[in-house]
């Protein structure tokens, strides 16, 4: 990197672990989004749903540029097609085609929402130029976020809010999990080097900040209920077991091939 | 026996291309970040409107096209910096082309 | 206005005034506009899932995201068109929806799939510049204000389209290995673009349409525009296309036989057959082609699966 001090080796493999998590994410939602551009329930949502997709993957170049510069020793390279690699490190239920319309609204306000706030760590960090890079993909996030949370109120207050529960119910535990165990030996290192600003336990209440208060105004219970007496929220038990810190997603779903 | 190329003449070739849907030149619409010219190399910094616009391909083959005309030039380099791009980035002549259409 | 007359929308449009409103036009004119935004509507409509399928084979990620730009905006044509069939009365989500696949009015070429990106650029190349003649010439012609002002977006985006299409086919032509698909899949679509302009003159009388001002060419004359820059254009990249120009009459002439049998399968036209009569093209068009179902039903799943869900 040019204008940032070479960093030590196992910083440097942190920082390229959580850059390729990032964009393997951006670049699976991004083809799952274009898939909607075909079959959406109103020629509206088809028509956004293209244009998110075309920048959920615009999104993929500052961050695998980024990883290209760093140069770290066997660091992967950028995804072109789903199979260029033998191990992508995206969230199980971004690998292949969303099964209904109310999955895809779910994952989306779930992903988006998780990837946004992970952006927002590093814009916050100490890093200029992802900070500048961040808040260069962060400044495209406000129309994402709109679009989803306006389908997850339409579908909550339609015939589909069963559907879409079950969805959300399915999909956020391993959404939780993205974040990482609390203590992770990578993320600390990032921490320490500033380029993070938040723990994982703090990126994952924040996840929830977000996300709770309108499901629970659109009438979509999740299981999540804020503790006022220690000022966060309480989920019920994460599935780590299931859970690999490697590819960044629950293990159960994560060898299925993309179609 | 033309004269060797410089940032200043590259970026009047620049100035030939127009963007792939708006009638108006790449310069003119503010994306051109930086002309650099090392011996046979050209190198151009570029932002895009969107980090999501369709037409980035186009874009790049359209300048390394257009600047491997340029007598002395055998190697163009496109590099894309993140830069936000943003309306105040057209030039006058550049609003005046998107006027002319309606739609600016 | 008396829609019996036809005396009135006549002298309005005589006189280069547009219509403005629904209500400033008779029924025929109303019928005649809106079979002919239906077609333009289902045209824009069907190319996305037809796209979306052949992006798969998009080269690099970069690639894919120019085909998805690519269908938001026929996405965003279609719905232009659809909006005004709105606001002439028409329930659009039913006729979106809950048409059967065999009612869409796109043409037949929409129906045979594309199965490779060589086959996906030329259908930019080809079917785009398609549009951009006819929906050119209702720019220029139409006598429907609401039309004429959407189309002036339409226009510069399809300029993109086919551009992407042109700067692709001539990379290919330039790569050896690639350049025998790219002709495998012009040997196939050039033919199927001529038939989309449909019947020739001496058959087709275009009485409403033409005096109406909802178009302003002929099919003939429409085809030879398509052909005026899509024969140079072939030419120039090296690429061999069954017509040719013709300088005493400044025409281009079609150097095989047409309309002719087309095996779908096989997607291949049986020129050593002959030329067949346009009664049987509209036999095969009204049967529809290989992949018309499978194109409408997965527009149409989203809001099929949400109906469902009303049980």
């Amino acid at each position: 990197m040019t204008r940032e001090a070479r960093l030590d080796p196992a910083t440097e493999t942190a920082l390229a672990a959580l850059i390729v998590v990032l964009a393997d994410n951006k670049y699976f939602l991004g083809r799952r989004l274009s898939e909607w551009a075909v079959g959406a329930p109103t020629l509206e949502s088809a028509v956004a749903c293209a244009a998110l997709a075309q920048e959920e993957l615009g999104h993929t170049r500052p961050l695998y540029s980024f990883l290209a510069q760093l140069e770290a020793p066997g660091a992967p390279v950028a995804l072109e097609h789903d199979d260029d690699r033998e191990r992508t490190y995206c969230l199980s239920y971004l690998r292949q085609r969303f099964p209904s319309w109310p999955y895809a609204a779910a994952a989306l306000f779930l992903a988006d929402t998780a990837l946004t706030i992970m952006l927002q760590g590093l814009e916050n960090g100490e890093h200029a130029v992802l900070r500048r890079r961040a808040s260069r993909l962060i400044a495209d996030e406000p129309t994402h976020a709109k679009f989803a949370l306006g389908r997850i109120r339409e579908l909550a207050a339609c015939s589909s809010q069963p559907a879409l529960q079950a969805a959300l119910a399915e999909l956020l535990p391993e959404t939780l999990c993205w974040f990482g165990p609390a203590g992770e030996p990578g993320v600390n290192l990032l921490r320490s080097a500033g380029y993070v600003s938040h723990d994982n336990e703090q990126l994952r209440q924040q996840l929830l900040d977000r996300i709770a208060p309108s499901l629970h105004e659109a009438g979509l219970p999740i299981g999540i209920q804020w503790n006022d007496h220690g000022q966060r929220w309480e989920y019920p038990a994460l599935p780590w077991e299931r859970w690999s810190s490697l590819e960044r997603c629950t293990e159960t779903q994560a060898r299925t091939p993309t179609t | 026996m033309s004269s060797r190329p410089t940032p200043e003449s590259l970026r009047e070739a620049l100035a030939e291309i127009s963007d792939p849907e708006y009638p108006i030149s790449i310069v003119d619409l503010g994306l051109v970040r930086g002309v650099t010219v090392h011996e046979s190399t050209a190198t151009v910094q570029i932002a895009f409107c969107s980090l999501g616009c369709p037409c980035i391909e186009l874009i790049v083959e359209d300048i390394e096209q257009r600047l491997l005309e340029v007598p002395g030039i055998d190697r163009v380099e496109v590099e894309e910096v993140f830069e936000r791009w943003t309306r105040s980035d057209i030039s006058p002549d550049g609003l005046k082309g998107l006027r002319q259409i309606g739609v600016a | 206005m008396d829609d019996t007359d036809d005396t009135e929308i006549l002298e309005r449009i005589g006189a280069g005034k547009l219509v403005e409103r629904p209500e400033h036009a008779n029924e025929r004119y109303r019928e005649g506009l809106k079979r002919t935004l239906i077609v333009s509507g289902d045209t824009e409509l069907i190319s996305a899932p037809s796209y979306l399928r052949a992006a798969q084979h998009a080269p690099r990620i970069q690639s894919y995201i120019s085909v998805i730009g690519i269908i938001q905006d026929e996405l965003g044509h279609a719905h232009i068109a659809y909006r005004m069939l709105r606001d002439l009365g028409v329930d659009t989500d039913a006729l979106i929806y809950e048409r059967k696949p065999h009612e869409f009015c796109h043409p037949y070429a929409f129906d045979v799939p594309l199965e490779s990106w060589h086959e996906l650029v030329v259908a930019n190349a080809f079917y785009d510049r398609a549009g951009f003649v006819l929906l050119s010439d209702i720019f220029q012609h139409t006598s429907y204000g609401p039309w004429k002002r959407a189309l002036v977006k339409v226009d510069r985006e399809e300029t993109f389209h086919l551009r992407h299409g042109e700067r692709w086919m001539r990379t290919l032509a330039a790569d050896p290995d690639e350049k025998p698909s790219l002709q495998g899949a012009v040997d196939w679509m050039f033919i199927m673009t001529l038939e989309w302009f449909g019947l020739p003159d001496r058959l087709k009388r275009h009485g409403d349409q033409l005096s109406f001002g909802l178009k302003g060419l002929s099919n003939d004359e429409l085809r030879q525009k398509w052909l005026g820059t899509c024969v140079p254009f072939c030419e120039s990249i090296g690429i061999d296309v069954p017509a040719h120009h013709d300088p005493e009459t400044d025409t281009y002439v079609i150097d095989c036989p047409f309309p002719s049998e087309f095996d779908e399968d096989e997607k291949r036209w049986l020129l050593e057959d002959g030329p067949i009569e346009w009664d049987q093209v509209l036999v095969r068009w009204k049967r529809r082609g290989p992949a018309n179902e499978e194109f409408v039903r997965s527009l149409q799943a989203g809001r099929r699966e949400l109906a469902d869900a009303l049980g």
